[in-house]
């Protein structure tokens, strides 16, 4: 199971003096089971991108293949396949907060589920413990107008709308953008938990937009970098992060805990690879110190 | 879908019609089209037609891109050809059920459809080389002497350069929040009336809350930089009319003599 692009175009506008190709044959596979970190500088085509992979957006040229499934073809069965898409492909918008619109943080929640046919027990079933996921208490929200919320906690209702359709993918745009550190940190934990699969809850394939190429390093198995809409590099973070010049020229940075390691190995130090946070980096330092010792080397 | 819309469908260019004064033009359009209702004999509006096509080409805009300005308007001109086409009484050419259609009502409605088709096209020439900013400041300009008589001009052109101003942001953002509640499970296309109008609701609540908090926000910024009406304000680019306007104006009253020339010639 996996989503696929082949050769995938898409160009705003056609025909008009606006008109700009976002997306220029992209080709690419998105195994189930999997944390895949998209990263690209502004308008790189990131957010073009991840509209793909629910039918939201149909590809000027090329495919998208859902579980083997083409999501694109423009007749009735097409369109019931991107409806059925939408079900397995969750897809949290930049600023998902914007979406909320009910009296109720419960009512809210039980939009996405209730359009997917579900009412009842079952529905409140969901409700409850897509709010659990989302890190947010049903009977302290539950009742609760979603505008006098904090920010990031409109967000994790958001989310929560997104989760409780209970899709196997879950595509998430710059979650954290505009969250302040401390909600930044829990939100990334929330994401790392829905991978795992907690609270009776399979584990979920991840699609993730992101700046932080901490938080990539952290967490992805696979890094897609985008380029003016162009795929530039793909593969695991560790591998990707080492191809600093075609990164600069994508408008990024390697994150700080490789280039810190990789200033260490020039200085003679020898850093094993493979560390991807902080407390990993500082057991490979160790380690490195340690071997240095014994070979009498300082 | 919601891209294909174009509001302030200025096209940048530096054609003589791109340089004029927007006052001026803004004026001889309005002439213009007093001319079109006033000369209705069919050599001027050969003349009228022939002027319309030679600005149309000067404008450096597209032909195409002109001609499309037509496109949301053409089932009004063909109604209108067929009211007359069956409504003039005159020599019947063919019966078609209970209307007679007539040479007269074609000649008619020929001449209607061209008024309305260049009426359409001269008013799209204005904004496709005007931009947004410069029309809002002509129309500030040509209503502030009507000040006196409480028109509050400047008011009303910041209130139409705002408004231009977001309708691309608001496009943008309805887009965004359809295909959020899309991803949720709406679906647009599909249900009765009553359906579809509930569907509205997810979209228009979400699209409000922002509108509001954009308000608020620009607002607030206004006031920050001491924004405090039209009072003893100065514009950074102030109109200035110039050699061509006068060419400009000059021609136009030419081809006025030359339309009633025409015009009472043939009446
Ligand atoms: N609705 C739209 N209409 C026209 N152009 C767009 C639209 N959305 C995005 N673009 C253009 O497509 C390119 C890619 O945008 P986007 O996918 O939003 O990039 P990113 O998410 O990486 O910042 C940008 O150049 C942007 O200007
Ligand atoms: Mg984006």
């Amino acid at each position: 199971m996996s989503i696929e692009l082949k050769n995938v175009s898409y160009t705003y506008m056609p025909g008009t003096p606006m008109e700009r190709q976002a997306l220029h044959d992209i080709s690419l596979t998105i195994r189930e089971g999997t944390f895949t970190a998209i990263a690209g500088h502004t308008g790189s085509g990131k957010s073009t991108l991840i509209q793909h992979l629910n039918g939201l957006l149909q590809p000027t040229d090329g495919t998208v293949l859902v579980d083997g499934v083409n999501i694109n073809a423009r007749d009735r069965q097409g369109r019931g396949a991107a409806k059925l898409a939408r079900g397995s492909v969750g897809m949290v918008f930049q600023y998902p907060e914007q979406q909320l619109f009910e009296e109720t943080v419960a009512a809210d929640v039980a939009f996405g589920p209730r359009n997917q046919g579900l009412s009842g027990e079952v529905l409140e079933q969901r409700v409850r413990a897509a709010l659990a996921l989302a890190g947010l208490d049903y009977e302290a929200f539950g009742n609760q107008s979603p505008f006098q919320l904090s920010g990031g906690q409109k967000r994790r209702v958001a989310i929560a709308g997104v989760l409780a359709m209970q899709p196997r993918y879950l595509v998430l745009d710059e979650p954290t953008a505009g969250l302040d550190p401390r909600g930044r940190e829990a939100l990334m934990e929330t994401v790392a938990r829905l991978r795992q699969g907690s609270g009776g809850c399979p584990p979920m394939t991840i699609i993730f937009v992101s700046h932080s190429m901490d938080d990539i390093l952290r967490l992805a198995d696979e890094l897609i970098v985008l380029d003016r809409g162009r795929l530039v590099l793909s593969g695991s973070p560790e591998v990707v992060f080492r191809e600093k010049d075609i990164l600069r020229k994508a408008g990024l940075e390697a994150p700080e805990l490789t280039v810190l390691l990789d200033s260490l190995r020039a200085t003679g130090l020898p850093v094993p690879a493979g560390a991807r946070n902080r407390r990993e980096a500082a057991a490979a330092i160790r380690q490195a110190l340690l071997s240095h010792k014994e070979a009498g080397l300082c | 879908m919601l891209s294909s819309i174009t509001i302030g469908q200025y096209y940048p260019g530096n054609s003589l019609l791109h340089r004029l004064d927007p006052r001026v033009k803004l004026l001889l359009l309005l002439a213009f089209m007093v001319e079109i209702f006033v000369f209705t004999a069919a050599p001027a509006y050969a003349v009228l037609s022939a002027m319309t096509l030679l600005l149309m080409l000067n404008s450096g805009v597209p032909l195409k891109i002109i001609m499309g300005s037509l496109k949301p308007l053409w089932w009004i001109i063909a109604f209108t050809f067929l009211i007359h086409l069956c409504s003039t009484p005159g020599d019947a050419f063919a019966q078609v059920w209970i209307f007679a259609l007539t040479w007269e009502g074609a000649a008619r409605g020929g001449l209607i459809c061209l008024r309305l088709v260049l009426l359409i096209l001269l008013s799209s020439l204005l904004t496709f080389t005007t931009s947004p900013l410069k029309l809002t400041d002509a129309m500030e300009a040509l209503l502030r002497p009507f000040k006196g008589l409480g028109v509050p001009a400047h008011e009303l052109a910041m209130m139409m350069t705002i408004a231009l101003r977001f309708v691309p942001t608001l496009i943008e953002e309805t887009d965004r929040i359809m295909k959020a509640q899309q991803s949720r499970g709406v679906d647009f296309s599909e249900g009765s009336l009553l359906k579809r109008a509930q569907n509205m609701v997810p979209i228009l609540v979400p699209l409000f809350l922002s509108a509001f908090r954009r308000a608020d926000d620009l607002a607030l910024a206004m006031e920050a930089r001491c924004y405090r009406g039209g009072e003893g304000r100065t514009q950074m680019k102030a109109l200035r009319v110039s050699q061509i306007d006068f060419v400009a104006v000059g021609a136009f009253l030419l081809l006025t003599v030359l339309l009633a020339a025409l015009y009472f010639y043939t009446v």
